[in-house]
C-alpha cells in the first residue's frame, strides 16, 4: 500500500518534471536536466568557477567570452607557466582545493584520475554542445581526439574522463634561402628528407630542430605510427622488429647529421634563436606560439612542408596530442553545472576557430578549416591525414619510465652511444601496467 | 673610524702591484657584465634578440617594459615582494639574534639537544618540505596571504641564522660579560649593553642571507598564493617568461632588470653602512 | 646562595623566552613538516590526493637506488669544486679591495652584482652564454682562437656538472669576499704594517701572515657555504634541469624529479630521509676518526 502510494508520487513527480522540461524545451535546445542532474539552461547556472590552464593564449577576454551567455556566472583565470603547473597541481590536489575546470596532461592527468579527483564527463558528452552542428557535445569531436585523450586512463567502467582541447599538428618550417642557397628541395620522402641533411650539414647549417628538452621524442612517435600501426597492443614486446625499426629510423636521421649533440637539451627558445640566426635550416614544430614568434623575428623567406611519411606508408598519420592538452572538471567541483558548461564554451566551434585564426591553433573539433595564411597551410594538411592512435599498438609509458626513456634512452640513441637494438631493451620495463 | 683605515692604507697603496688592479678590475667585467647585457637587451625589440643576441639595439625603446606593466601589474608586485622581504629580514635577525643568544649565554634545560635540532633539520632536502609545509599553512588558514610567505620563509633562514649569532656570541670574550655581571647586571641588561652593540657584523650576515632567500624564492610563493593582488616578483617574472612567444622577451628582461636593480641600489645605498658594520666588531677577533 | 640561584632561574627563563618565537616557528614549518614528510614516505602516494601505506618499501628501494648515490656523489664534487674556487678567489679579491686600490668602493659594488642578481636571471642569462653555437663564451674562444675550448658546457654530458659548478662559483665568490673582507678589515693593521716594513712580498704577506688570521672566518665560510650547497636546487634546476642524462642532477634534484616529475611522492620523501640521514653520517664522520686517533693514542700509551 504505502509502497504503491510512493511509486505514484514519483510518477507524479516525473510527470511535473517532464512538462517542466516541455515547456522549456521551447527556449533551448536541450532538456534543462541531464540524467545526471546537471543544470545546461543558461539561466539557472550561477555561481564562480576557477579555470587553470598554462596555455598562454588563455586571455581574460578569452574567458569572459562565456559571460555573454552565461552572465550568471563569474570565472577567474589562473594563468601558471608549464614548468611548475604540475608543481602546482599538485599542492592544490593535497589540499582538496582544485579548480572547477583546468588543463592537464601526461603524467599529471594519469594520477589524477588515478587519485579519483576527476569528473565522469560521459553524461555530460551525450548532452548538446555549445555551439555548431553536432548533435552532442560528444559528437563535437574528432573521434581519435576524443579516444586518444582517455586513452592513458582508466576507462573500463565506460568513463571519460577528459575532453581534447587543441590538437598536435607538426609540419616543418624551413629557411627558403638557405635551401635555396645549397640547392636542395622540400622532401617528398624520407630518402630525400636524409640527403637534405647531409648537404645541408656538409654546408655548415644544422639541418634540423631537435628541442630534445621537450619534443625529441615526436620522431619515435611518428616512426612507430608507420611502422607498428596493425599490430595489437596485447601482443606487444620490445623485442618486435617493428618496435626496433621505429628506434633504427631515429638512428637513421641522427647519422645522417640530421642534429647536431647539443641539441639532445635545446628548449624550445634556443631552437628558435638558432633557426632565427639562419643556423638552423628547418625548424619542426607545432603552429601555435612558435609560429607567430618566427614569422615576427625572420629576416628571411619562409616555406612550410608537411613531413614525409618515415617508413613510406601514407598518408602518413600526425601526432595529435593524446594526453598532452585535455580539459577535465574536478569531480569535487562545488559547481558542476557552471564548470561544464564552460567546458563545453571552450570547446565550442566559436572559440576553437576564433583560437585557430588568431593563434595558429588546431582544434579538436571535426570542423574544416581553411586558413588564410599559406605557412598554416601545412600543419592543416598534415591535421587532415588524421592523427596517431598509438594506444592501439603501443602500451603507454609509466610516469617514472617516460622520464627514463625520454631523459636517458633517447639521447643516448641520437647521440649514437647505445643502437637501436640496445635501446628496445632498455625500455623493458617502462611501461605501464 | 674608516678614514683612519684609508689613512694608514695609503702606505701600503704604493706597494700594491699592477696586477692587484687588472684582476679586480677584470673580475669586475666578468662580473657586471651579464647585468649590462640584460639591461641592454631590455631595450631592444622582440625579434632582434632572438636573432642576434649580443647585438645592440637597432632602435633602443621602452616597448618591453610598457608591455611588461600592461599584462602584468609589476608594481604591485614590487611592493609585495618588498614588504615581504623586509619583514623575513627583520624577524629573521631578532629570532636568530634571540635563539643564538640564548644558547650562547642563556642555558636552559635542554639548549643542546635544542640547538642541534635547528642544525639537524637542515640535513633534509628542501622538496621534502614543500607540500607539507603547504598543508600546514592551508591549516592554520594563513595560506594566500603575506603571513603565508613570511613564517616560512623566517622558518627557512633559522637553522643558519642561529647557528652564526650563537657562533658570533660565543666568541665574544668572557671578559666582557665578566665585566657586565660585576655592576651586577641582568641577564637582560647584559645583552642591551654588550651583547647588542657588538651584534653588527653577525646581524649584517644573516640580514643578507635572509634578503636573498626571501627575495627570490618562487616555488613556495607560487604554490602557497592564488591571488593576482599578492603575487611576488619572481612570479611575474616566470609568467611574463611562459608568454615569451606571445609577447617577446623584451618584456621578461625588462622585469628581470626591475627585479635586479632595486637590490642593487639598495646594496650600493646600504653599502656605506654595511662595511660599517662590519668594521665595529673591531673588538672582536674575525 | 638563594639569589645566585633565583638569577640562574631567571636568566634560563629568559633563555627560554629569547629563544622561544625561533623555536615556534622551527616547529612549525620544520618538524612538523618533517614528521608529515616521514609520514608520506610510508606510503606510495603521488601526491594528487591517493595515500596507500606501503610501510618501509620505499626506504628498502631507496637504500638500494644507485640514482641516489649517485646524486649524492655529485653534490659532492659540485661542494667541493665551488667551496673551494670561491673561497680562493674570495679570498683574492678581498685582500687586493682591503689594499684600497683607487676605486675600492665602486670595484666592491661590481664585484656584489653576482650574488644579488635573482636566480631565474641568472641563470638565464648563463644558459645564453654558454650555448655552444651562440654563446658569448664560445664565440669570445673562437676568437682568439681556443677553439679546443669551446666545448659543449652545460649541453655535453662530460663537461654539465663542471660547468654548472663554475656558474655556483661566479654567484659564491661575492658572499665569500664579503664576508672575508669583513674579516680582514678587523684585522689588527700593525702587525701587517710590520710585516711590510721587514720587506716581505706582496704573495708572502697574503698566504704566510693574513691567511692565517683570517683562518677562522675562512673555515666560518666554509661550513656555511658547504651546507648551503648540499641544499642548492633554483640555479642547478634552471640551467640544466638535472640534464644532460642526468649529468647534474644532485641530491635536492633528485628528491624534486622522484616527487614532482615521476608523482612517485611518497618514495621522493624516503629518498630525502635517507639522503639527511647520509649527511648526518657524512657530517659526524670527522668527529668519529678524531675520537678513534684519541682512543689509539690512549691504548698506545698505555
Amino acid at each position: 500500500m504505502k509502497f504503491q502510494f510512493k511509486r505514484s508520487r514519483a510518477a507524479a513527480a516525473l510527470a511535473i518534471v517532464t512538462v517542466a522540461g516541455l515547456a522549456l524545451a521551447g527556449c533551448s535546445t536541450s532538456t534543462s536536466t541531464t540524467s545526471s542532474g546537471l543544470t545546461t539552461d543558461p539561466t539557472q547556472i550561477k555561481g564562480s568557477i576557477t579555470f587553470s590552464t598554462w596555455w598562454a593564449y588563455a586571455n581574460q577576454k578569452l574567458v569572459d567570452g562565456f559571460s555573454k551567455e552565461y552572465p550568471n556566472v563569474k570565472v577567474k583565470l589562473d594563468f601558471t607557466a608549464i614548468d611548475t603547473y604540475p608543481t602546482k597541481l599538485q599542492a592544490l590536489a593535497s589540499s582538496g582545493d582544485l579548480p572547477d575546470v583546468f588543463a592537464a596532461q601526461n603524467a599529471s592527468l594519469v594520477d589524477l584520475q588515478k587519485a579519483g579527483q576527476l569528473y565522469n564527463l560521459k553524461d555530460a558528452l551525450a548532452t548538446a554542445p555549445y555551439d555548431g552542428k553536432a548533435k552532442t557535445w560528444g559528437g563535437s569531436f574528432n573521434a581519435s581526439l576524443l579516444k586518444g585523450a582517455n586513452a592513458t586512463l582508466d576507462t573500463s567502467k565506460g568513463e571519460t574522463w577528459g575532453v581534447p582541447f587543441n590538437a598536435i599538428s607538426v609540419a616543418s618550417i624551413y629557411n627558403k634561402d638557405i635551401f635555396d642557397k645549397v640547392g636542395i628541395k622540400v622532401p617528398t620522402t624520407f630518402a630525400e628528407l636524409l640527403s637534405n641533411c647531409t648537404a645541408l650539414k656538409d654546408a655548415g647549417y644544422i639541418p634540423m630542430s631537435l628541442t630534445g628538452a621537450v619534443w625529441g621524442t615526436w620522431w619515435t612517435s611518428l616512426a612507430w605510427d608507420q611502422t607498428m600501426n596493425g599490430e595489437k597492443v596485447a601482443d606487444f614486446s620490445v623485442s618486435d622488429p617493428n618496435y626496433i625499426k621505429g628506434f633504427q629510423i631515429v638512428q637513421k636521421m641522427a647519422k645522417a647529421g640530421c642534429w647536431t649533440d647539443s641539441q639532445v637539451t635545446t628548449d624550445i627558445a634556443a631552437e628558435t634563436s638558432l633557426f632565427l640566426q639562419k643556423k638552423t635550416a628547418q625548424f619542426v614544430s607545432v603552429p601555435e606560439n612558435f609560429l607567430a614568434s618566427v614569422v615576427k623575428g625572420a629576416d628571411f623567406k619562409l616555406g612550410t612542408y608537411v613531413l614525409p611519411a618515415l617508413d613510406g606508408k601514407d598518408p602518413n598519420r600526425i601526432l595529435g596530442g593524446g594526453n598532452a592538452n585535455v580539459l577535465v572538471v574536478n569531480k569535487a567541483s562545488k559547481n558542476l553545472s557552471a564548470a561544464v558548461a564552460f567546458a563545453k564554451y571552450l570547446t565550442s566551434t566559436k572559440v576553437e576557430t576564433d583560437l585557430a585564426s588568431s593563434q595558429f591553433t588546431i582544434p579538436s573539433l571535426d570542423i574544416n578549416l581553411s586558413s588564410g595564411n599559406p605557412l598554416m597551410a601545412a600543419y592543416l594538411e598534415a591535421a587532415g591525414h588524421g592523427f596517431t592512435d598509438s594506444s592501439t599498438y603501443l602500451p603507454n609509458f609509466s610516469t617514472a619510465g617516460y622520464t627514463t626513456y625520454s631523459t636517458e634512452i633517447f639521447p643516448n640513441l641520437v647521440l649514437g652511444k647505445i643502437t637501436p637494438e640496445q635501446a628496445a631493451q632498455q625500455t623493458e620495463g617502462l611501461f605501464q601496467k | 673610524m674608516a678614514d683612519t683605515i684609508v689613512r694608514s692604507r695609503t702606505r701600503l697603496r704604493r706597494r700594491v702591484p699592477r696586477a692587484a688592479s687588472w684582476v679586480l678590475w677584470g673580475y669586475g667585467v666578468i662580473s657586471i657584465y651579464p647585468l649590462v647585457w640584460l639591461v641592454i637587451q631590455s631595450f631592444r625589440q622582440d625579434g632582434e634578440i632572438l636573432r642576434s643576441p649580443w647585438g645592440l639595439p637597432a632602435s633602443p625603446n621602452l616597448n618591453g617594459y610598457l608591455t611588461a606593466f600592461q599584462t602584468t601589474p609589476l608594481a604591485q608586485y614590487f611592493l609585495n615582494s618588498l614588504l615581504v622581504t623586509l619583514s623575513v629580514v627583520v624577524l629573521s635577525v631578532v629570532c636568530c639574534a634571540g635563539a643564538g643568544y640564548a644558547f650562547s649565554r642563556l642555558r636552559f634545560p635542554g639548549s643542546n639537544a635544542v640547538f642541534a635540532t635547528f642544525l639537524g633539520v637542515l640535513v633534509v632536502p628542501a622538496p621534502v618540505l614543500l607540500l607539507p609545509v603547504f598543508l600546514i599553512s592551508r591549516d592554520l588558514g594563513i595560506l594566500n596571504s603575506y603571513v603565508g610567505l613570511i613564517g616560512p620563509y623566517v622558518a627557512g633562514t633559522l637553522p643558519i641564522g642561529v647557528y652564526l649569532m650563537k657562533t658570533h656570541f660565543d666568541a665574544i670574550p668572557d671578559s666582557f660579560v665578566e665585566a657586565a655581571s660585576i655592576d651586577r647586571a641582568s641577564p637582560w641588561q647584559t645583552f642591551r649593553m654588550v651583547m647588542l652593540p657588538l651584534i653588527g657584523p653577525a646581524a649584517a650576515t644573516v640580514a643578507v642571507l635572509a634578503f636573498m632567500a626571501a627575495w627570490n624564492e618562487y616555488i613556495y610563493a607560487l604554490v602557497s598564493i592564488h591571488s593576482p593582488e599578492l603575487f611576488t616578483l619572481p612570479i611575474g617574472i616566470a609568467d611574463l617568461g611562459a608568454k615569451k612567444f606571445i609577447y617577446g622577451y623584451a618584456p621578461v628582461f625588462g622585469a628581470m632588470v626591475l627585479t635586479a636593480l632595486p637590490v642593487y641600489i639598495a646594496f650600493v645605498v646600504a653599502q656605506r653602512s654595511f662595511i660599517q658594520s662590519l668594521t665595529i666588531g673591531g673588538g672582536v677577533k674575525g | 646562595m638563594s639569589r645566585i640561584a633565583s638569577e640562574r632561574r631567571r636568566s634560563r627563563l629568559l633563555g627560554l623566552l629569547f629563544a622561544a618565537p625561533a623555536i615556534a616557528l622551527l616547529f612549525l614549518f620544520l618538524i612538523w613538516p618533517i614528521i608529515t614528510g616521514i609520514g608520506y614516505s610510508t606510503t606510495s602516494a603521488s601526491g594528487y590526493g591517493d595515500k596507500t601505506p606501503v610501510g618501509a618499501d620505499n626506504y628498502v628501494r631507496a637504500i638500494q637506488d644507485p640514482d641516489l648515490y649517485a646524486a649524492l656523489g655529485r653534490n659532492i664534487i659540485f661542494a667541493v669544486i665551488v667551496v673551494v674556487a670561491s673561497i680562493t678567489i674570495g679570498f683574492v679579491l678581498a685582500y687586493f679591495l682591503y689594499m684600497k686600490i683607487r676605486g675600492w668602493r665602486a670595484l666592491q659594488v661590481l664585484l656584489m652584482v653576482p650574488y644579488i642578481m635573482p636566480v631565474v636571471v641568472t641563470a638565464l642569462l648563463w644558459q645564453f652564454m654558454l650555448e655552444p653555437e651562440n654563446g658569448l663564451v664560445n664565440a669570445a674562444l673562437r676568437a682568439v682562437h681556443l677553439n679546443a675550448l669551446a666545448g659543449p658546457w652545460l649541453t655535453g654530458e662530460g663537461t654539465a656538472l663542471g660547468t654548472v659548478s663554475l656558474v655556483q662559483v661566479w654567484v659564491t665568490v661575492p658572499f665569500a669576499m664579503l664576508l672575508i673582507f669583513g674579516a680582514l678589515i678587523a684585522l689588527d693593521h700593525e702587525v701587517l704594517e710590520a710585516a711590510e716594513i721587514d720587506g716581505a712580498g706582496t704573495f708572502t704577506r697574503m698566504t704566510r701572515i693574513v691567511l692565517p688570521m683570517v683562518r677562522p672566518t675562512i673555515v666560518l665560510v666554509a661550513v656555511v657555504l658547504s651546507v648551503q650547497l648540499f641544499r642548492s636546487f633554483d640555479l642547478v634546476y634552471l640551467l640544466t634541469r638535472g640534464g644532460p642524462i642526468n649529468s647534474t642532477t644532485i641530491a635536492t634534484l633528485y628528491v624534486f624529479v622522484q616527487g614532482f616529475i615521476n608523482n612517485e611522492y611518497g618514495y621522493a620523501n624516503a629518498v630525502g630521509i635517507v639522503i639527511g640521514a647520509v649527511l648526518v653520517a657524512l657530517a659526524l664522520l670527522p668527529r668519529l676518526f678524531s675520537r678513534r686517533a684519541a682512543f689509539r693514542e690512549k691504548a698506545n700509551h698505555g
